[in-house]
């Protein structure tokens, strides 16, 4: 079935739901929407593009908070104004026009606005300390503040984001290199870290105002990322990371990793059969393939002369006769069912 | 009721109606309930224990290359003649008129087809050949058999196979340098692009014409992944015309989006929205030295496309009233 048939037979299906009183006409209204049987999805347009106007708009009000030398004053009170006038013009659009994503995509950039004039007034008032990850942290928690008082799930991906960098993220592009790099200072803090906001997204889902409910999905992509980016880490450096030069992880304690990396990923498809978020499934099997990826260059390839290989078909071989074994086994009990209850 | 695909993908979108605030947990509960999810049940057990077990032993394969590439004739017959083994065993299994091996002998072919195609590149590594006519000969041996075979099969996780091996087969490479670093190579992006956009065409019009579950995604997918890496290449060496495609990188992030918008595919728009975000990642880190310029041409460029989507949203919120 294409797109098209897909979502007219679900909006069918949405006016079902009304009727039998399952849903709101207001519910359905909002579900509507994601299945859009018109010519052009305009709402994903329209969300996108005011994403990533913000988002654009946004770096560039980064850069010119953390580097322009000239006239400081001026773009600190421009930046002020920036702040006040896009989170008025955000809510004046939600609220009269019910141009609810126009008026996250500027409360966003108005957080973005609020993160240059922190940086602006910073370097024009800093004492010398340098503390750069304190000032991101101090960014972090406005962001989220703003976030729950306007109930704007953009504003929290920001903050998050920040959070990101102050717990020792760090990320970048070597101009003329052509390599983006990523960087986890402990990798095991970022585990526990991300467990927790896990366990956020969790509360979320259960608790709450419904504004905020809606954190919850947020909560659980950061935390997943988090999660499978800690693995990562700790299964190409071991527990202390490349913090600690002289520090060389042992192979055992990489294969480790490497293997409670992939138990996180298979735990994360049962529990995604469980309790249906499909979310869990896609992490667990994009990043199944990584784990496969890393593990077959730094074990298989570099250590082909201690038989690696021959362990690998042994196991991986007997899995798939497992599978075999329980696959068949399975059809001929489904086959034999009905012919015992009949 | 529903077809079973409408279900599943109802089942799946319930969850997040919840998680975006729409409806309560005894709503998502009822819907569930109502949509019948299946769950963790042993076929889901049976499939992944295949496709593990599958990727262990196909990396088994290709260590057992790299062990034994020093009599490589001998080897190369070896693998070859296991793979194709594997692989006529993998389709037996899939024909059982009971259907007793549905989705584990979708695994055994695609491990066969793995060890023919080790088998005929250690062959052609044996012989008197160069880089490229070797390449050519694997993938002339391997790629159009492959296809067939999916096709013949039903069998998408082989098409996503013999699909990454065409792309690698037009002039890719990726792989594990030292510890912590992964490098991805293309030969001639220009080429690459183009042969992308024209698998990317073929997966859209796959998916109006032929009723084939998830092989137009891996046509969609792959082009999609090989067109936006041609393009962010180009957009970085050479630099004589990387101000060119630095435009035509953007130009394709933004259509990508609005192609997406009217195929009403999420996986089109996607790429759209995450190929734009690498772009101004890479812009901000190569360019943030000349500030002022920069920072301006961000602000002013940000607000040109957000006030396309904000009318966009008027216009939008026009007809609904209308």
């Amino acid at each position: 079935m294409n797109k098209l048939g897909l979502h007219r037979v679900v909006r069918s299906e949405i006016d079902l739901l009304v009727a039998q009183e399952l849903l709101s006409p207001a519910q359905a209204a909002r579900v509507r929407e994601r299945y859009p049987t018109e010519p052009w999805d305009l709402s994903s347009l329209a969300r996108w593009f005011t994403v990533l106007g913000a988002v654009t708009s946004g770096a560039g009000l980064l850069l010119l908070g953390a580097q322009m030398d000239a006239w400081r004053t001026l773009l600190e009170v421009v930046l002020v104004g920036a702040v006040v006038g896009l989170l008025g013009l955000g809510r004046w659009l939600a609220r009269s026009r019910r141009m609810t994503r126009s008026g996250a995509a500027l409360e966003l950039l108005a957080g973005f606005a609020l993160q240059g004039l922190t940086i602006a007034l910073a370097t024009h008032y800093s004492v010398g300390t340098k503390n750069w990850p304190g000032l991101v942290g101090v960014d972090a928690a406005l962001l989220l503040a703003l976030a729950y008082v306007l109930g704007n799930r953009l504003l929290l991906v920001h903050a998050l984001v920040n959070l990101f960098f102050f717990v020792g993220g760090e990320t970048g592009y070597v101009s003329g290199w052509g390599m983006y790099w990523l960087g986890l200072t402990y990798p095991l803090r970022f585990l526990g870290i991300s467990l927790a906001v896990l366990g956020v997204a969790w509360l979320h889902g259960r608790l709450g105002r419904d504004a905020w409910r809606a954190f919850s999905r947020v909560y659980l992509h950061s935390g997943l990322l988090g999660v499978h980016l800690s693995l990562w880490f700790l299964s190409v450096f071991g527990l202390l990371g490349a913090d600690h030069p002289g520090w060389s992880a042992g192979e055992g304690e990489r294969v480790a990793f490497s293997a409670l990396w992939a138990a996180a990923s298979m735990a994360s498809v049962w529990l995604a059969g469980r309790t249906g978020v499909a979310t869990l499934r896609a992490y667990a099997v994009t990043f199944f393939v990584i784990d496969c990826y890393t593990f077959y260059f730094q074990f298989v390839a570099a250590r082909s002369a201690v038989l690696w290989w021959l362990h690998l078909l042994l196991v991986g071989g007997s899995l798939v006769l497992l599978a075999l074994r329980v696959e068949r086994r399975r059809a001929m009990m489904s086959a034999s069912a009905p012919r015992a209850s009949g | 009721m529903p077809s079973s695909e409408v279900k599943q993908r109802l089942a799946e979108d319930v969850a997040i109606w919840q998680a975006d605030g729409i409806i309560d947990a005894a709503t998502r509960a009822a819907l569930r309930a109502r949509y019948d999810t299946p769950g963790f049940e042993l076929v889901t057990a049976v499939k992944y224990l295949g496709i593990a077990g599958g990727a262990l032993a196909g990396l088994g394969l290709l260590g057992l290359v790299a062990a034994v590439s020093e009599s490589e004739a001998l080897a190369s017959v070896m693998l070859a003649a296991v793979g194709a083994l594997l692989a006529w065993a993998g389709l037996r299994l899939g024909r059982d008129p009971l259907a007793r091996y549905v989705h584990t002998s979708k695994v055994v072919v695609a491990l066969g087809v793995v060890g023919w195609a080790s088998g005929l590149g250690l062959g052609a590594n044996a012989l008197p050949l160069d880089d490229f006519q070797v390449s050519f000969a694997v993938g002339l041996g391997v790629v159009p058999l492959a296809i067939a075979v999916a096709y013949r099969e039903k069998n998408w996780f082989l098409l996503l196979l013999a699909t990454l091996a065409l792309f690698h087969w037009v002039g890719s490479w990726s792989g594990m340098l030292g510890s912590s670093t992964y490098s991805f190579e293309i030969q001639d992006p220009r080429v690459m692009a183009v042969i992308a956009l024209g698998v990317h065409g073929f997966g859209v019009w796959h998916e109006r014409r032929l009723e084939l579950p998830g092989f137009h995604l891996v046509y969609q997918v792959t082009a999609l992944v090989y067109l936006d890496l041609s393009l962010l290449i180009l957009s970085i060496l050479p630099t004589s015309t990387a101000g060119i495609y630095v435009a035509v990188l953007t130009i394709a992030a933004l259509g990508q989006i609005v192609a997406g918008a009217r195929l009403k595919s999420r996986l089109i728009m996607g790429f759209g929205v995450a190929t734009f975000g690498v772009d101004l990642f890479t812009r901000y880190f190569e360019h943030m030295w000349n500030v002022v310029s920069l920072g301006l041409l961000l602000v002013l460029g940000g607000a040109m496309i957000m006030a396309f989507g904000v009318l966009v949203e008027r216009s939008c919120r026009a007809w609904a009233e209308r």
